[in-house]
């Protein structure tokens, strides 16, 4: 018996399961706060990938615009068309703040659940094995980027901060199949019904939201918003677009399918959202 | 002071670990936007050649410290790069006793790692429920375009790598 225990190797590889166990067992914990070591790791390499990706970037950025000149002549064409819509529009949209605002004067309402600060970031890097996805944003916590903000793109919301180091923060995109990724959404259609969005299709790209009421009835193309009432987004930020709906195995609640707004495979200028609203600030991963 | 060894041996490896991450950034609609995912694992290549053509034991301090660090960064989950690189590189190490070391061979080993990495990483999600794709499916979708980019980055660094880690052994005095 003896023998056993004096044997180096054996002893070295328990010894390192036992160390891997807890640190995998460490980091599914859940904790949004990263421990110091982390946090110095992310930022050394946070600044180092920033030196790298940015003039990368730019010279991609080049080539793009080079691509898109070619047809820039026809686009000019459909966007002349949609200009004079769009003067219409603006005014419309002007009185109508104008009037919302006065009205939340009257009602000493100071903000709601949609008002947010944007903070503008750009992705620096992806995570090279494709299971959870998450990318590395150039802004941490010096700019004010703190875990569970919601993080969008001009077309849609695209997922939220888990980690932020000083100048460096990872996030979570939705297509990361994590039980812990829940967000409260809305369909905006004929009638509001309210659901969670959890999960994604891999190999359709398609969202899941869950729990939507049986007796409702859904149409193909109806958008689905944040519903702010998680106590960390803000509200109104588009999502996806519905693309089939299903009775879930019990029969007691439907799965809507969504297909993202915003391309998540396409990223590269992002926009942090900080609620304005102090909402539920206690450590929950649900949103 | 050996620069080979203390300056562009590690500035080698950082590059390679940035070029990683910024690839898959740059190219995440043609790596993982079609159905079909191309994932890239250059670190892997550049273990292997470096266990083969330099020596285990720095080796297998670059590995400790690149799991590390690609695990804070990337992906968030401490643990299992962390232990997989410092395996690919003890692996290799016994691998090349006994094999020699030609193209073909060494491009058969980074292919072996390559599939031991990506089997282990997708076992490892399937047990935490981070994942509920089929095997086959992940054959499909994922193992052999991984091995085809790999080798493709394995065919175009071989020989330059190669010759520059074996000056650096020279100049290790080794």
């Amino acid at each position: 018996m003896p023998q056993f225990f004096l044997n180096k190797r054996l002893i070295i590889l328990l010894v390192s399961i036992i160390v891997l166990v807890a640190l995998v067992g460490y980091s599914l914990s859940g904790k949004s706060k990263a421990s110091w070591p982390e946090q110095f790791v992310k930022d050394v390499a946070g600044f180092g990938e920033n030196i790298v990706s940015k003039p990368v970037g730019f010279i991609a950025g080049f080539f793009d615009g080079a691509q898109d000149l070619k047809n820039t002549y026809t686009e000019n064409e459909h966007l002349k068309e949609r200009l004079e819509e769009l003067a219409q529009l603006e005014s419309k949209v002007a009185d109508l703040s104008k009037e919302n605002a006065e009205l939340k004067k009257s009602l000493d309402i100071e903000a709601d659940l949609s008002d947010y600060d944007p903070i503008n970031a750009t992705v620096i890097s992806r995570n090279p094995d494709n299971w959870n996805t998450q990318v590395q944003i150039d802004k941490g916590s010096v700019d004010g980027v703190k875990p569970n903000m919601a993080v969008r793109t001009p077309e849609g919301m695209i997922g939220k901060v888990t980690k932020t180091g000083a100048k460096s923060s990872t996030v979570k995109l939705l297509s990361s199949t994590d039980d812990r990724n829940r967000i409260s959404a809305i369909v905006q259609g004929k009638s509001v019904a309210y659901g969670i969005i959890n999960g994604y299709d891999a190999e359709q790209r398609l969202l899941e939201m869950k729990q939507l009421p049986v007796d409702q009835k859904f149409t193909k193309g109806e958008k689905v918003v944040t519903s702010g009432l998680g106590g960390i987004f803000p509200s109104d930020i588009f999502i996806g677009t519905i693309e089939k709906v299903e009775t879930d195995k019990m029969g007691l609640s439907q799965t809507a399918f969504l297909k993202p707004g915003a391309d998540l495979y396409d990223l590269n200028h992002v926009i942090v959202l900080k609620r304005t609203l102090e909402g539920d600030t206690s450590e929950g991963s649900g949103s | 002071m050996n620069i080979r060894k203390f300056v562009v041996m590690p500035l080698i490896a950082i590059a390679v670990f940035i070029l990683e991450g910024v690839s898959s950034l740059m190219f995440s609609q043609s790596f993982f936007g079609e159905q079909r995912f191309f994932i890239p694992h250059f670190l892997i290549v550049m273990l292997v050649l470096m266990a083969t053509f330099y020596g285990r034991n720095p080796t297998l301090i670059y590995a400790f410290i690149l799991g590390m660090v690609f695990d804070i960064y990337y992906t968030g989950i401490l643990g299992i790069y962390f232990a997989i690189f410092p395996l690919v590189v003890y692996l290799t190490d016994k691998f090349m006793k006994v094999l020699q070391n030609s193209l073909i061979l060494v491009g058969l080993v980074v292919v072996f790692n390559v599939i031991l990495t990506e089997c282990l990483v997708y076992s490892f999600y399937l047990l935490i429920g981070g994942t509920d794709m089929l095997f086959s499916t992940f054959v499909d979708q994922r193992l052999w375009t991984t091995i085809l980019l790999n080798l493709a980055f394995f065919l175009v660094v071989f020989f330059p790598f190669r010759s520059f880690l074996l000056e650096l052994k020279r100049s290790d005095g080794r």
